[in-house]
């Protein structure tokens, strides 16, 4: 069907076009305890055209949509020509395509040092049968005893092949394997039960990361047996361990989005320091990557055939790079941006240990932990923290956490130790200070 | 106008009914979910336009459940051959047959379920609607965007931008068993402008939503709103953090439907208590909240955007009263965890598209009105806040805590609202605590559909939720 449609694109009026097909095979397993509830297979093939047409001098209009698989010649026609109908008033200022020779470009050179690999490097192959039988077998040899166990889990293996091609001549494909666990972890004492919640992703199964992580959880499920409850302690500096981290540097990345920075959303600049006052701990650098070691979102391009490739955004505090899709590069002036999926953030100047040495509240389970990339505010309801005070910890559940992350920045320390969590690599601790704790108990 | 029910499903029907009865030897049940649901999406703002005909729910394929010897297998696909469905079902057989080929070779047991039954009933329902969106008139729809967004963007010289985002879906669902034959057609739409101010750096965003079982021409209903958020966007740049505390509070309609959607919506999800992951299930008949508190569940209780006649696995819509006067009466199901749990199904077993799995989803998750009136509310509270503006929520079905990011809150100081605005606000709580004390309710009631809710983290559907001004004891942070 890709020949008829892009056979009917250049017969058509268009300016320019994109066309992406997405081929899925799934195979989802599903457990209540061990014991199997259903079992699921996918076979799924989407593609999806958008069309553009030229406008008055500077502008141009498109339209998009998902053409039916088995379409016939007229219908694959008609839904082209609905499009460029639509197309004439959905104006905005005219960019032009990626071409292919955006794919010869190379790495920042500035990245290099830095960077975690390189293009066409760790791609695994794509087997579901295999990857998911790892899986399995792996959630079935877990450390569970009578008290810390699986509740239930799911398990999603997908063998992902995508083609984008468009008027430009750009004509790519790539093959990947994407996997998503959700895991649900009981941990029992007497009569009380708690459970946790988590959904994180790979590329394929890593069986003793698989291991580790679900360890962690039949620990933090034993703590939270125990946990009494969040003293009303006003501020403190709050203490993250998990992939709730990667929301803080998320909005960090939001804030080089070049889409926000279009729309005014931001106010950073390229080449000024982000702390002009210098009130900063820490001295922040994150990087684009391409590859990390089982992201599950390794791609060497991106949904519009921008080339993925090891960028610095952020050099010790000061924007060196905007990322973000093809049009809203393409206002700002960036020829070679893309859509970041892996991102790397520098470790810190001072180790774990020395973060750990003043009082902190350490929180490992939100109900969920929430930063809003437009307004930096940050919240999240308390399941289970460590309140270390002096030489005590106390393991405590309720209340929640608040704050801005724009106005607690200052008070930002991350340790030299770094941790991946799917498709980040960030600092193994990260710390912000004067956070408010709302807590459920009077001190 | 009805909204036609798909050509392309009817067209396929024959096909789909051959395939039921080719897999019927092999399996104990056989069901095919079939759907055609095309939409559009359009986006105006300052900073550009966009136009899709992709929503969150659009979509076209097909899902086979079968069961043999108590297990339950599915397999979803969107590319096939019409005239040659053995084909297609040695496909299906030999998919499904390697995947137990794997369970074999890993050992895996089977949590056994019960055949679903497969009672004899045929359905057609076309739902009323004046424009399709496939037929919509995206010049006429963009020009009303644009005159929303320009008054958004001029109410204040603060405002950096404004989005507006419109989108509307045709759902066409069939539904086929050896005995079942189920169709149904609706349109349901949805918009929201969003307007964002900024000053020194800070960004503040308001928004005010439309959202029904109706076709585009709804979109109308923001040009006399837009107004509003822009206000809200600008005070809200003002507002400072809520000082953590108890208070009392008032519950706008929109964080009302939250609450009840974080609360007793994932709560009484039934597929969790197969899984014993919700209290609930051990506190059938007992009191969960104030008198003042009814509670009802359903895709019959509202002409939302999740209106439906049937659910995706052909059980027909219901309305349950889950909260009664405060004593907790009843949950919602699917139709395997029903089976599990020796019940009836309530037509809540909905997926995010017919490649998801189907789960116990919510529909219209409502609570009654009461007989208050909101000035009566505001009177009758020494100090506390009027909450408005829902931004997101988190359920926890098996502990009962509850999080709720709201906007901002309204001080109330001696019975008056005293103009000072707070945000944002993190509402947290143990629900039994906070259904508890709601002391007062107001006579109207708002529902919405706007956005969409997970399971987790994962599984988008529509939902709506709603009710009254409820006036209850909370903690802000």
């Amino acid at each position: 069907m890709i020949n008829k449609i892009t056979d009917a694109l250049r017969a058509s009026d268009a300016w320019a076009w994109e066309l992406t097909d997405t081929t899925e095979k799934d195979w989802e397993f599903y457990f209540i305890r061990h014991r199997l509830d259903q079992n699921r297979a996918v076979e799924t093939r989407h593609t999806s055209v958008t069309v553009y047409r030229a406008l008055e001098e500077g502008f141009t209009g498109s339209a998009q949509m998902e053409i039916p698989q088995g379409s016939t010649d007229e219908e694959i026609r008609s839904c082209i020509s609905q499009l460029l109908t639509e197309a004439e008033f959905v104006k905005n200022p005219e960019f032009s395509l990626h071409g292919p020779e955006d794919m010869e470009k190379e790495d920042d050179r500035d990245a290099e040092s830095g960077g975690t690999g390189a293009a066409g490097e760790g791609e695994a192959d794509a087997d579901v049968f295999r990857i998911a039988k790892d899986f399995i077998e792996t959630m079935d040899s877990l450390p569970e005893t009578d008290t810390e166990y699986m509740n239930s889990y799911e398990i999603f293996v997908r063998d992902i092949t995508r083609h984008y091609m468009n008027s430009r001549g750009v004509d790519l494909t790539e093959n990947y394997p994407q996997s998503t666990l959700e895991l649900v972890v009981n941990a029992r004492k007497g009569d009380k039960e708690i459970e946790l919640y988590r959904l994180p992703s790979f590329g394929t199964c890593d069986a003793a990361e698989l291991k580790s992580y679900v360890t962690d959880l039949f620990r933090y499920g034993r703590d939270r047996l125990e946990a009494g409850p969040t003293p009303a302690m006003g501020t403190a500096d709050l203490m993250l361990s998990t992939e709730d981290s990667c929301r803080i540097y998320e909005y960090f990345l939001s804030q080089m989005n070049a889409a926000n920075i279009y729309r005014k959303f931001s106010d950073w600049e390229i080449g000024r320091s982000i702390d002009p006052e210098e009130e900063m701990r820490e001295k922040l650098t994150i990087r684009q990557v391409r590859y990390l070691p089982n992201s599950p979102e390794n791609h060497s391009f991106d949904s519009q055939g921008g080339p993925e490739a090891d960028r610095v955004l952020l050099e010790e505090n000061v924007p060196r790079r905007f990322w973000g899709g093809r049009q809203y590069c393409s206002y700002l002036g960036i020829e070679d941006g893309s859509i970041v999926y892996n991102y790397q953030v520098e470790g810190g100047s001072v180790s774990e240990e020395e973060l750990r040495s003043g009082d902190y509240l350490e929180v490992v389970e939100f109900s969920s932990f929430d930063v809003d990339p437009l307004t930096g505010d940050m919240a999240g309801e308390i399941r289970l923290g460590y309140w270390h005070c002096g030489d005590q910890e106390k393991t405590v559940t309720g209340g929640s956490v608040s704050g801005n992350v724009r106005e607690l920045m200052a008070g930002l320390s991350f340790s030299g130790e770094t941790r991946q969590f799917g498709t980040a690599l960030v600092p193994a601790v990260t710390l912000l200070r004067n956070v408010t704790v709302t807590g459920i108990e009077d001190n | 106008m009805k909204a036609p029910f798909s050509t392309y499903l009817n067209s396929i029907s024959g096909a789909m009914k051959e395939l039921v009865e080719l897999l019927r030897p092999d399996y104990d049940y056989v069901s095919v979910l079939s759907t055609d649901s095309p939409g559009l999406t359009l986006v105006c703002s300052r900073s550009g336009r966009q136009a899709s005909h992709s929503t969150m729910t659009t979509e076209r394929g097909n899902v086979v459940r079968v069961c043999r010897d108590g297990l339950y297998s599915e397999y979803a696909f969107n590319d096939f051959d019409r005239d040659d469905i053995p084909a297609l079902a040695g496909r299906i057989r030999k998919e499904l047959d390697a995947q137990l080929e794997l369970l074999r070779l890993t050992g895996t047991q089977v949590y056994e379920t019960g055949v679903l039954a497969d009672e004899e009933k045929e359905l057609f329902v076309e739902k009323e609607t004046e424009v399709l969106p496939e037929k919509a008139v995206v010049r006429e729809i963009m020009e009303l965007l644009e005159e929303i967004t320009r008054k958004g963007l001029e109410a204040s010289e603060e405002i950096v931008e404004t989005i507006l985002r419109a989108q509307s879906t045709h759902i066409s669902k069939m539904f086929i068993t050896p005995n079942r034959y189920l169709r149904q057609s609706y349109v349901y739409s949805e918009a929201m402008s969003a307007v964002v101010a900024a000053r020194d750096g800070r960004n503040r965003m308001a928004y005010e939503v439309v959202s029904g079982c109706r076709g585009p021409e709804m979109f109308r209903g923001l040009l006399d709103k837009v107004d509003r958020a822009a206000d809200m966007a600008v005070k809200m740049l003002d507002a400072e953090p809520v000082p953590a505390g108890t208070y009392d509070i008032i519950t706008a309609p929109d964080v009302t439907g939250l609450i009840a959607h974080e609360a007793f919506g994932h709560g009484v999800e039934m597929d969790m208590f197969v899984k014993h992951r919700a209290i609930a299930a051990d506190h059938m008949g007992q009191r969960v909240g104030s008198d003042l508190v009814t509670m009802h569940e359903g895709a019959l209780c509202d002409e939302s955007v999740t209106a439906y006649a049937f659910d995706d696995e052909g059980t027909l819509a219901g309305d349950v009263t889950e909260i009664d006067r405060g004593i907790l009466k009843a949950g919602i199901c699917d139709a395997l965890a029903a089976e599990r749990l020796g019940i009836r199904p309530t037509g809540n077993g909905k997926r995010q598209n017919f490649a998801h799995k189907a789960y116990t989803r919510m529909t219209n998750t409502v609570f009654d009105s009461g007989s208050d009136s909101l000035d009566d509310m505001i009177a009758s509270i020494e100090h506390g806040y009027l909450l408005q503006g829902m931004d997101s929520g988190m359920e926890d079905p098996k502990h009962w805590g509850i999080q709720c990011i709201v906007s901002r809150g309204y001080e109330i100081l001696n019975g008056r609202l005293t103009g000072k605005m707070v945000a944002p606000v993190v509402l947290t709580g143990f629900v039994p605590d906070l259904l508890k004390s709601v002391s007062m309710a107001s006579t109207d009631r708002v529902i919405e559909g706007n956005g969409g809710c997970g399971k987790g983290h994962k599984e988008w559907v529509k939902v709506a939720d709603g009710g009254p001004y409820l006036k209850a004891r909370a903690r802000l942070g």
